[in-house]
């Protein structure tokens, strides 16, 4: 299909490209240092951007809508590992040790690259489902990066070409569109708010009156429940409770 | 296409298990080796055999090169499992377990049950308890209404597999139901909430 063209193909894994500017988004001061060989050093430090945006990769799996863009996050994420990658570069390997050493920060590294690449991935393919749609709704659009915009935009351009030119030109005027609508159906595809999804609660939440039942669910940390996205959608976009 | 048809409905087991390698894990290092300044945070310096606590992925690898022993979450426990596996049948729910009990027991078997006390009888008694575990969820399945299931205590790994058969009998069940309210599913904010 001509969608071929435009999605990343599977073998160019190593080459990313998040964004037209390195911004410096991240707050956390992070010093390395692999040659360091005292033990009282105190560069202790946790880093959480990779647990937040591993949860917002699985949101983006499990949930039927494109969420927000996580510029923050992927950004913060990139410019560590342009960093650690140079020091990492200048760091020997002759001995056995440290050439061990370097496995082990190459493979966080590859486990840190997996989950930007699914996460961009997996919007692409929403992107690819809903693309007009997308486009249309300010709401859909300011949650895309701006290339993100461009793909889908050249994306959109492509297909219509494609289709006007194998089949639409030959049809009569009125039935050239691509986005006709009737009564309560569209040519616009879009997600399905109400597909099943499971979540799980992070915070007390309470009594929950569902929308499409006369139910009321108490939702408490830890509880696991399968239900209707649309339900929880505003409390996973508040992160009290995770897709899972 | 941007993301391969049978991730999108789900994870992949190998998924699922990637996840489980970022849980933290005890080790007992066997070599001397400074601490690792990674992304996620400081991990070290290892000094035998003083404990410390890594990331699954990095305790799979040091004990691939020997450089640790891994220690059992405590619920790798022959007693433990047995406890829970008599909980498990006698009850009608889903006993607690950890999140990702079965990811992480499958990897650890699979890569150090040498520091896995009755390793081989760990394994049956969490297979005993999956398959006990599993006919509950197929259960659970004629509970399902197309509202809401509540799944406690249930694993990542388990949710993932029921999750296709279940998304589609619940979407089924939801097309059979007579409309409720009219409007627009794209706009409709989410269900009313009160605190309690």
């Amino acid at each position: 299909m001509l969608a071929g063209s435009l999605s990343p193909s599977p073998d160019d894994d190593d080459h990313m490209d998040t964004g037209p500017t390195i911004g410096t988004a991240t707050d956390s001061t992070f010093t390395f240092s692999l040659n360091d060989d005292n033990d009282e050093d105190d560069t202790t430090y946790f880093n959480d951007d990779i647990r937040s945006l591993t949860q917002w990769w699985i949101n983006e799996r499990c949930a039927p809508e494109l969420l927000m863009y996580q510029a923050d996050l992927v950004e913060s994420l990139m410019e560590m590992m342009e960093a650690q990658a140079g020091i990492i570069e200048s760091k020997s390997s002759d001995t056995p040790d440290s050439a061990f050493l370097v496995v082990l920060y190459q493979q966080e590294m590859e486990r840190i690259k997996f989950i930007i690449r699914s996460y961009l991935r997996t919007r692409l393919a929403k992107i690819q489902r809903h693309t007009l749609h997308i486009l249309r709704e300010a709401e859909y659009r300011s949650r895309l990066s701006i290339d993100e915009i461009m793909f889908a935009e050249k994306y959109q351009e492509l297909l219509a070409h494609h289709f006007q030119k194998f089949a639409l030109e030959e049809l009569p005027d009125y039935l050239q569109r691509l986005d006709d609508t009737t009564e309560n159906l569209t040519m616009v595809s879009r997600p399905d708010l109400e597909d099943a999804v499971f979540c799980r609660i992070k915070e007390q939440i309470g009594v929950f009156q569902l929308e499409s039942s006369d139910e009321a669910i108490e939702m408490r940390p830890n509880n696991i429940y399968f239900l209707r996205y649309n339900a929880i959608r505003r409390l996973m976009e508040d992160g009290k409770v995770d897709l899972v | 296409m941007a993301l391969p048809k049978n991730l999108r409905n789900g994870f992949a087991p190998t998924e699922v298990e990637f996840l489980a390698e970022s849980d933290m894990i005890t080790i007992v290092p066997l070599h001397k080796m400074d601490a690792l300044q990674l992304i996620n945070g400081t991990y070290g310096p290892f000094r035998p055999p003083l404990k410390q606590e890594v990331p699954l992925w990095l305790a799979m690898t040091l004990k691939q090169k020997h450089k640790c022993q891994i220690q059992a979450p405590d619920w790798m426990d022959v007693d433990f499992l047995k406890t829970k596996l008599d909980e498990e049948t006698a009850n009608p729910e889903f006993s607690p377990m950890p999140f990702r009990f079965m990811e992480i027991a499958h990897l650890l078997l699979g890569c150090a049950s040498d520091d896995i006390p009755q390793a081989e009888t760990v394994r049956t008694l969490l297979k005993d308890l999956r398959e006990a575990r599993q006919s509950k969820a197929r259960k659970g399945l004629q509970g399902l209404d197309p509202h809401y299931l509540q799944v406690d205590n249930m694993g990542l790994m388990e949710i993932n597999e029921i999750r296709p058969f279940f998304s589609k009998a619940f979407n089924e069940l939801r097309m059979l139901e007579p409309e409720r309210t009219v409007g627009d599913s794209q706009t409709t904010a989410s269900g009313m909430m009160s605190m309690s």
